[in-house]
């Protein structure tokens, strides 16, 4: 089992082989829980999230048109996973398109810690539309095109928003470094 | 001088997106601009930092979770065999509809209540036929008997 491929397990999956189930959770469950992780920001709200994504995958897998395309398709259940899980936790979800922030990152708060750190928390202080695209490109590794699909975005606005990002980031911890 | 558009090919640099036109336009442009300098090293460090970052450790109960949904949902059998006790089910009944069934059974309880009271009371006394159609020899034993 371990030396199939994803396409070859998602096929076993959908003709009712569930140990292609198993074999597909362990191959993905830490990348997809750190994903939700590093999203939300909450471990509790990233094992709901991971949880729902992997039934969800399992109930949807019919519908996944190219199995070539599944760890995207399997990223994009979890990113709308964690906003679902999140949309219910936070009362008013109002996103701000001239700012970059969804709270405030004191550089002075962060003084006694370590770089890797602040930089985590930098990031984690974003809003998601920015947060998202820099965790799929800068932790993910995933392509612009990647990306694309799983937020169901275009590739202009994947470019756009990583800039943005990137430009907060860098303004936020440009004193920082210098 | 525009910033904001050098600063976004600088985005794209990083990640090997820009053509080779695009790359000298902006090397040209770093050569001779401070912030945008600034703004590349500031990105890099960033990045050199994020790439440390590792995979979180899965928590058993996730585990256990998601397994033991494969356990109950995707063999049927299985599921059959540990089915929940009743009294360890979660019932979930919308707050509007519990509210609704919690009127109606106060409502109806005091809607009822002064009939089935009543009807109690009639119960307990025997209609005035049932002691005249008693038998004489009965009725005898009974007088006896008080």
């Amino acid at each position: 089992m371990n030396s199939l491929t994803d396409e070859q397990l998602v096929t076993n999956l959908r003709h009712g082989m569930t140990d292609a189930f198993e074999e597909l959770y362990n191959r993905y469950k830490r990348l997809i829980y750190t994903f939700c992780l590093r999203l939300s920001g909450n471990r509790f709200l990233a094992e709901d999230a991971t949880h729902d994504s992997f039934l969800k995958m399992y109930q949807n897998i019919q519908t996944l048109d190219d199995t070539l395309a599944f760890r995207s398709w399997l990223y994009a259940i979890a990113r709308n996973q964690v906003y679902k899980n999140l949309k219910k936790e936070r009362s008013n979800g109002e996103l701000d398109e001239d700012t970059a922030w969804s709270h405030d990152t004191p550089l002075t708060l962060t003084e006694s810690k370590d770089t890797s750190t602040i930089v985590v928390h930098c990031i984690d202080g974003l809003k998601p539309e920015y947060k998202e695209v820099l965790i799929l490109r800068e932790y993910e590794q995933r392509t612009y095109a990647e990306i694309a699909a799983i937020t169901g975005d275009t590739e202009s606005s994947v470019k756009s928003r990583l800039f943005k990002a990137r430009r907060a980031l860098a303004e936020e911890l440009g004193p920082y470094f210098s | 001088m525009n910033h904001t558009y050098f600063q976004e090919l600088i985005s794209l640099h990083i990640d090997n997106e820009l053509t080779d036109a695009q790359s000298a336009e902006l090397f040209a442009h770093l050569a001779e601009c401070n912030p945008c300098r600034s703004f590349l090293k500031t990105t890099m460090i960033i990045r050199s930092h994020i790439a440390h970052n590792q995979l979180a450790d899965v928590p058993q109960s996730l585990d256990r979770r998601v397994l033991g949904f494969r356990e109950q949902i995707l063999r049927p059998a299985a599921r059959n065999a540990r089915l929940a006790p009743l009294w360890w089910t979660r019932i979930s009944i919308p707050l509007p509809a519990a509210a609704s069934l919690a009127f109606l059974i106060v409502f109806c309880s005091l809607l009822f209540a002064p009939i089935v009271a009543s009807e109690k009371d009639n119960s307990a006394k025997p209609p005035a036929e049932a002691i005249t159609n008693i038998p004489p020899e009965i009725q005898k034993q009974l007088e006896l008997y008080r």
